[in-house]
């Protein structure tokens, strides 16, 4: 009965890399995308002379560099995690196809989230170049919302008080996150 | 036929450790914005300190832009840390 759940479970991780796959696909046209228009930044901002070839230090082209670097090192980490899942739904010899999938699958974790973690940055740096506040206001809107899907919260009834105490402060601080950057954005505008 | 139906101790057990994985969450959120602010004390002071070209005087979008851009790595790199020790995924499950 055991090998029928494995089995069974098995095939549920197949068809779950068959999503992935359509997934990081399109993971690596975005990250393609953010390299294309970084490095074409970057061009004209060397080809106008606007490059500070020193060692003061130049937000546009730093935030260019990284932005290239940080969609550079997605782009590869999805096209892993995409050769890895196609691989997975091979066929392997008869006792180890539980054991190679379960392998292969577990095995994209990290470059798949990784690879987000770097996408999401590159993003985010590329809108830095343009307005650094709005691109702080992407990611304190990030951290709120994903806060509570990183950390689930469940309220336990012998420490309900200390835990509403909390559950509040850490309400605030996340409404913080994304307020402050709309605050230092209108600051800098005055 | 009971190893088909959902496990009730087993998911039980998953919220136990959930529960007892709250207050390290916590200490994680607090230790991180400390961080936070500690680098963006440094980014700020720092380079004026050095007499360098300061990042503070660029103006405060960016040097918030630098905070959250760290606390936002520090945070998703102690998720990737913690978990990868402390998870009993076997291959089915993702983060």
């Amino acid at each position: 009965m055991k090998e029928a759940v494995a089995e069974e479970q098995n095939e549920v991780v197949r068809e779950k890399a068959k999503t992935s796959i359509t997934v990081s696909a399109l993971m690596i046209a975005a990250a393609a995308v953010v390299f294309s228009v970084t490095s074409d930044k970057y061009i004209f901002l060397k080809s106008n002379g606007l490059y500070m070839e020193n060692f003061s230090f130049d937000w546009a082209s730093t935030v260019l560099m990284l932005s290239g670097f940080l969609s550079l090192t997605a782009f590869v980490l999805f096209v892993v995690t995409m050769d890895v899942l196609d691989r997975l739904l091979n066929k392997f010899a008869v006792g180890r196809q539980v054991d190679m999938t379960n392998y292969f699958y577990g095995y994209t974790s990290n470059p798949k989230y990784i690879g987000m973690l770097c996408l999401v940055m590159s993003v985010c740096t590329l809108v830095s170049y343009h307005s650094a506040g709005l691109a702080a206001y992407g990611l304190g809107l990030f951290l709120a919302v994903g806060y509570r899907y990183w950390f689930p919260e469940f309220i336990l009834p012998s420490r309900e008080g200390l835990q509403r105490v909390s559950h509040i402060l850490l309400q605030g601080l996340r409404g913080l996150l994304i307020v402050a950057p709309l605050i230092v954005m209108i600051v800098d505008l005055l | 036929m009971n190893d088909t139906v959902p496990n009730e101790t087993a998911l039980q057990e998953e919220v136990q450790l959930l529960l007892q994985a709250k207050p390290a969450s916590l200490l994680h959120f607090g230790f991180f914005l400390i961080s936070a602010v500690l680098v963006w004390g440094s980014v700020t002071f720092v380079p004026d300190f050095l007499r360098l070209e300061p990042l503070g005087r660029q103006n405060l979008s960016q040097v918030l832009f630098v905070h959250y851009g760290t606390f936002f790595v520090l945070l998703w790199g102690a998720i990737l840390f913690f978990r990868t020790g402390t998870n009993r995924c076997d291959g089915s499950c993702d983060r």
